[in-house]
């Protein structure tokens, strides 16, 4: 695309610019947080008193079931990856994310999610109302036939595939990009905060992943996992929570940390123990990953089990007891100024910690018996992901604000704001925890249980907390209007981003920051070819793929031709994206030096190939594991050779595991310039895998003739959700390989340059991996 | 209404083990925000206040600060509060899960949207149990469609109500009355009004209604 104005609305269609996706992730998150905090309004005024009649008990769980999904997934994860795309590129001195246009196709994915979910509410039956936790098999057709929760999960796949983007790209990003002499434990907090994210996303987003796409064939299809007596609600449990735990320091990570640079720059002091804090910090991570059985105390799984979960449960608070003592003590000996940003971070503090505590309680699998369900839990949680996560973000927003906009804003009015959101969080949600025995997600509760005056309380802290929210935006509308100059530096903090203009222009640094022995930053001039300035990109195929993903899914849920026009505007955007890629167009210029241990050695692409494979390995071990779980669970399963023919299975084994071999063979042969075996060996792997596809269509159909259809029961339902998946990646592989060929033919390969070529050898071998596992569990057990 | 300890045994100690992780927690998060409140107050700009030795500089990585063996201690110190909560929660989880012999067994489903009893002696009950004072009764809790959970209000207990799978919970009560069953895990529009009566009688009063099949 050629030049376009700044002031444009095509700039921010096309843009794939880190700064300006901050902003519109920013615009977005703020706008999914004002609907969702409507929709909490009117579930508090709902329960003012015993057996009110304002929402009718339907309306009541969309209600609580939107503002949930949304707070989380629609909020809480995109304001950080606001904060993240603006911020992480200036910190480790970047001039863009390592993939732009992924960037771009991830906020596009993210904000289509939000709207085909949010499409529910105008079809017969509303939108998702089972709770943002889905518990099967509520959420299968059987009982809940109305298509707002069909349409709900397909926008958490569209969300999912965006996660999955960001955190390729992130990883690879803060791994590949960081500027000479930032070594990892020099990075600032924030930054260190976005990685121990994303990394924790990419292992606990695809069970999650796995979960969805069996309930969207659940309930597309007709497959009857969930609904199976045989384990499907408990199965449902265990994906979800598996994700749920994790998803929860995925959301405070962010927060947590951009708490630690607004400390460092109020204190004036550097942070006490960092790398306690970030050990700490990976030690917890890696227990989120390990504890999701505290949301199942009540299930009646193994006694054992639950009792390992406790102990666990309870070791997750010594890390984030640490953190927030190391937060204490940096205080210690410092210089605070009690600005805006620094109130809302010592605030989000003090409410953290007795969100923690309370917390300890849950851990309790004996104290679990009574306040599962409860709302002692919903003060619970809110106190770490409002009172903790959102109070901090506030803060990061005001410490950054300023970067962003280029003018300051009115302290006075912080403090005010500062002010009314405390008072009105206390009284909201303090008395939660008075409601120890209250049930939670009731539309009404009876009177003579203690419950009225809590309630009140909490509706009338509601409106005080809502309250607050209209000064905050006002505080920074009068800011962009009319708000002093912020100049480079106006809080005197220390890292990169301080050091260029507020906001920066769309090179980020007029020149090339390096960080010396000595730890001083400085920026040099440029090399006088200009070598490495960042030139303005503009693609339209990242919004364009992602409107074709929303049609497709719309159209497969709601009315099928829209899901032609989908595929039809899909298949136009992906020749686009290939054309724009044959050009070589685009080109985000690494600088020849920086630092990247411990990946110094790995191109960035290929970096960003082996987190996403390594995503695909989680999905593919969730699914072959929720296999594995129902199996167990079922008393009778088709023998070997019943319904499957192991014959037609080993055939498929051999076709794909020779199409891996030819794909060595065109990388071998364009290593050493030999261009028909490069184009020989690419078609064979070509040929190859649409011979896997046919012969697997073939097989779908006799199998299908003979009564194992979706529906028949749990085999077929692990049967085709499993070997489809594997499919449907088969297939994907087949798109790039084309373009691959047609670059081959093109002479686009050559000794020096073939790297696309061996990334995607690596997914080829990748999905013929899978294909060894799929084979023997299948066919042969 | 009874007191808690009158109520059963396990509602007694669910409450004195909830109430030690009050007392804990409530003194750990004073000292903590104490803490912060105090050093913010103390450490805070005012004229004359000098920056500190280490003071951050713009453009200039921060030393480091803090030491492994501050780590250990802050870590130890965490990890002792815990420990002797994770005690407590041990003993009673034993007491919830384990019911004492020579019991009543009663069935219990769950459905959209109401709670059906099945006694021993085959007498089926809808939204409405009646168990007899001083005795045990375990309740066998199962789903007959969608997640449900099986929670005794007043005695703060409660277990899921899941299809296929059958999870138990009992209660021993000195105390006849009328207590409330609800549900506790969102299941359906009728959710919030998925409730029964547990009704507890005196021995006698129940052998009589048990054995002679009247309302």
């Amino acid at each position: 695309m050629g030049e376009i104005p700044r002031n444009s609305l095509r700039r921010w269609l096309f843009t794939t610019n880190h700064k300006d996706i901050g902003i519109l992730y920013l615009v977005t998150s703020l706008y999914f947080l004002v609907a969702a905090g409507a929709l909490a309004l009117l579930v508090r005024i709902q329960l003012t008193y015993p057996n009110m009649g304002f929402l009718t008990a339907s309306a009541y769980n969309q209600a609580i079931t939107v503002h949930g999904v949304v707070m989380l997934l629609w909020f809480l994860s995109p304001i950080a990856f606001a904060l993240a795309n603006y911020i992480v590129p200036l910190q480790i001195g970047a001039r863009d994310l390592a993939f732009p246009r992924l960037n771009a196709m991830s906020y596009w994915l993210l904000l289509f999610g939000g709207l085909i979910a949010a499409l529910g509410f105008f079809t017969p039956g509303g939108a998702i109302d089972t709770g943002w936790t889905v518990y099967a098999p509520l959420n299968t057709a059987k009982y809940s036939p109305q298509p707002g929760i069909t349409l709900a999960g397909a926008g958490l796949l569209l969300l999912m595939a965006s996660v999955t983007l960001s955190t390729v790209n992130f990883l690879v990003t803060i791994f590949r990009m960081r500027v000479k002499g930032l070594s990892l434990l020099k990075m600032p907090m924030f930054t260190w905060g976005i990685l121990l994210t994303v990394f924790l996303m990419l292992l606990a987003f695809p069970p999650f992943a796995a979960a969805v796409l069996m309930l969207a064939s659940d309930r597309i299809l007709g497959t009857v996992y969930f609904l199976a007596p045989e384990g499907g609600a408990l199965l449902w449990t265990h994906l979800l929570w598996f994700f749920g735990h994790p998803e929860v320091y995925i959301l405070l990570f962010p927060a947590l940390f951009a708490l630690g640079d607004v400390l460092v720059t109020f204190t004036k002091r550097p942070i006490y123990g960092k790398k306690i804090v970030i050990a700490a910090a990976i030690a917890g991570s890696v227990l989120s990953l390990m504890v999701w059985g505290h949301h199942m105390f009540t299930t009646g799984i193994n006694p054992v089990w639950r009792k390992i979960m406790t102990v666990l449960t309870e070791t997750i608070s010594i890390p984030f007891g640490v953190i927030i003592l190391a937060y204490i003590l940096t205080l210690v000996g410092g210089r605070i100024r009690l600005r805006t940003p620094m109130l809302f971070a010592l605030g989000s503090i003090a409410l953290f910690i007795i969100g923690g505590i309370t917390g300890v309680f849950n851990s309790s699998v004996a104290i679990d018996y009574g306040v599962r369900g409860t709302y002692w839990i919903v003060g619970h949680f809110h106190f770490t992901l409002v009172g903790g996560a959102t109070t901090a973000l506030v803060a990061a927003i005001y410490y950054w604000w300023p970067k962003m906009s280029g003018r300051m804003f009115s302290e006075k009015l912080g403090k005010l704001h500062f002010t009314i959101y405390m008072i009105g969080y206390l009284i909201l949600y303090l008395p939660m925890h008075a409601l120890v025995d209250m049930p939670r997600r009731v539309y009404t509760y009876p009177a003579g249980y203690g419950w009225e005056l809590n309630n009140l309380l909490a509706t009338i802290g509601a409106f005080i907390f809502a309250l607050s929210w209209p000064i905050f935006f006002l505080i920074l509308y009068k800011s962009l209007r009319s708000g002093e100059p912020a100049g480079n530096n106006p809080w005197g903090g220390w890292s990169l981003e301080w050091l260029t203009k507020s906001p920066p222009p769309p090179h980020n640094y007029d020149g090339e920051p390096v960080v010396d022995d000595s730890g001083t930053i400085r920026i040099t001039t440029l090399p006088t070819n200009g070598g490495h300035a960042y030139h303005e990109h503009y693609s339209p195929w990242p919004i364009t793929i992602s409107l074709a993903a929303f049609l497709i899914f719309l159209g497969a849920i709601l009315f099928l031709p829209v899901a032609v026009a989908g595929l039809l505007l899909l298949v136009a955007s992906v020749v686009g994206l290939a054309k724009e890629g044959l050009a070589e167009k685009f080109k985000i210029p690494e600088a020849p030096e920086g630092a990247r241990w411990p990946f110094t050695q790995v191109e960035k692409v290929k970096l960003g190939v082996w987190m996403f494979l390594y995503s695909e390995a989680v999905l593919f071990g969730s699914l072959i594991g929720s296999y594995v779980f129902v199996r167990l669970n079922s008393a009778a399963w088709p023998a070997p050779g019943e319904v499957l023919s192991i014959t037609n299975g080993a055939v498929n084994t051999f076709i794909l595991l020779t199409s891996s071999l030819t794909a060595v063979l065109a990388l071998a042969s364009v290593r050493v310039g030999n261009q028909t075996g490069l184009k020989a060996g690419l078609l064979a792997t070509f040929i190859l895998g649409l011979a896997f596809l046919l012969n697997k269509a073939v097989e779908w159909n006799e199998i299908f003739q003979h009564g194992f259809t979706f529906s028949s029961g749990l085999p077929a339902a692990a049967f085709y959700i499993t070997t489809g998946a594997h499919g449907a990646h088969v297939a994907a592989g087949l798109v790039v390989l084309a373009y691959i060929i047609a670059k081959a033919f093109k002479g686009g390969y050559t000794r020096e340059n073939h790297s696309t070529v061996e990334y995607f050898g690596l997914y080829w071998h990748f999905v013929d991996i899978v294909w060894v596992f799929l084979f023997p569990l299948f066919y042969l057990i | 209404m009874p007191t808690i300890a009158e109520l059963s045994p396990i509602t007694s100690q669910w409450q004195s083990l909830f109430n030690l992780y009050l007392t804990i927690g409530t003194v750990t998060g004073v000292v903590v925000i104490s803490l912060l409140v105090v050093n913010t107050l103390r450490y805070r700009d005012r004229p004359g206040r000098q920056n500190p030795s280490d003071a951050i500089e713009e453009a200039k990585i921060p030393a480091e600060r803090g030491t492994i063996g501050a780590a250990l201690l802050l870590t130890l110190i965490v990890a002792g509060i815990l420990f002797a909560i994770t005690i407590g929660t041990m003993a009673t989880v034993d007491l919830i899960e384990k019911p004492p012999k020579g019991t009543l067994h009663i069935n219990v489903e769950g459905f959209q949207w109401g709670w059906r009893f099945t006694y021993p002696n085959g007498r089926e009950t809808v939204n409405e149990v009646r168990i007899p004072a001083g005795e045990v009764t375990v309740f066998y809790v199962t789903s007959t469609d969608v997640f449900h959970k099986f929670q005794l209000v007043e005695f703060k207990i409660g277990v899921d109500a899941i299809p296929g799978k059958v999870n138990k919970i009992w209660i021993s009560t000195e105390k006849a009355g009328e207590y409330l069953i609800q549900c506790y895990e969102l299941c359906g529009v009728g959710h919030a009004v998925m409730a029964a009566k547990l009704i507890v009688m005196e021995p006698s009063e129940f052998k009589a209604w048990y054995e002679g099949g009247g309302a």
